[in-house]
């Protein structure tokens, strides 16, 4: 993130492009919106919360972060090497964010399997319309995370790299929040 | 404002210690059992995931080398939501 912004204000104190910034506030709004509300629904339905949560497989939600976690320290090399001109190093390493991002879908896409071959949906109960959402609306993230990573990879001029692996540690740092909140918190 | 990126031994150690941080929070979790949290393990959830979160926004979304005022914003945001989120699940224990 080696930019200098010339005329956004404040945004130009912060590293790399001012507008992913603007996202990274606002995706932070609305999820910490949505997890506050979610705490309160765990708080008002302490029956259908735990008694739901406790057919979750918390420990492969936190291998899941570990997953991501790794995912993206090899978007953030991505960026160093490019930066240092090796493109091709900078290639592997964005290849294996991609790779382990597959691998945290791959995961989501076993768990809800699993949910679902037990009849378990959307309309189950609050916690699972919730968990479902927040998920969901994760998952989504990481499956757009994906196809930034491939273009920037495609088109890999600094600012474009710096700009998906933005995006890429915004995804991570949400489930960071949401992994505690969903999977242990009861 | 110069941005220079961490060095790849910086990040290197930035993701052993969310690993690290990562197991921290599925043990004070208990992630093997059903049993319920007290409200210690509660709070020791929230700190750690916000010490994870302050990781990833200052080493992998170098944060650190913007201005002190955009650092407090972020830290404060994300300290005062977890508190919330802890404070509401420690007060429903009462």
């Amino acid at each position: 993130m080696s930019k200098v912004q010339d005329d956004w204000g404040a945004l130009s104190r912060l590293p790399g492009n001012p507008m992913m910034w603007v996202l990274i506030w606002s995706e932070l709004v609305v999820f910490g919106v949505s997890f506050i509300g979610f705490a309160v629904a765990h708080v008002l339905h302490p029956e259908i919360f735990i008694s739901s949560q406790n057919h979750l497989n918390r420990f492969l939600g936190g291998v899941n972060t570990m997953v991501l976690i790794t995912s993206g320290l090899c978007a953030a090399l991505a960026v160093t090497a490019r930066q240092n001109g090796k493109r091709r190093l900078m290639r592997l390493w964005l290849g294996a964010a991609v790779v382990l991002g597959c691998v945290f879908l791959w995961v989501k896409f076993l768990e809800y399997g699993e949910k679902f071959s037990q009849g378990i949906g959307l309309e189950t109960n609050m916690f699972y319309t919730l968990y479902f959402l927040l998920t969901g609306f994760h998952a989504f993230h990481v499956v757009f995370g994906i196809i930034i990573l491939i273009i920037v990879g495609w088109k890999d001029s600094v600012e474009n790299i710096e700009i998906g692996t933005t995006f890429w540690h915004m995804v991570d740092l949400i489930w960071i929040i949401l992994f505690p909140l969903i999977y242990l918190l009861r | 404002m110069k941005f220079t990126n961490p060095s790849p031994k910086t990040l290197f150690f930035c993701w052993l210690a969310l690993m690290a941080l990562t197991i921290g929070t599925m043990l004070s979790g208990h992630a093997t059992s059903d049993i319920a949290l007290s409200g210690l393990l509660i709070l020791a959830l929230g700190l750690i995931t916000w010490v994870k979160a302050m990781v990833i926004l200052r080493y992998y979304l170098n944060l650190r080398t913007a201005s002190r005022g955009w650092n407090r914003a972020f830290s404060s945001y994300l300290f005062v939501v977890l508190g919330i989120i802890m404070t509401i699940f420690i007060v429903g224990k009462l």
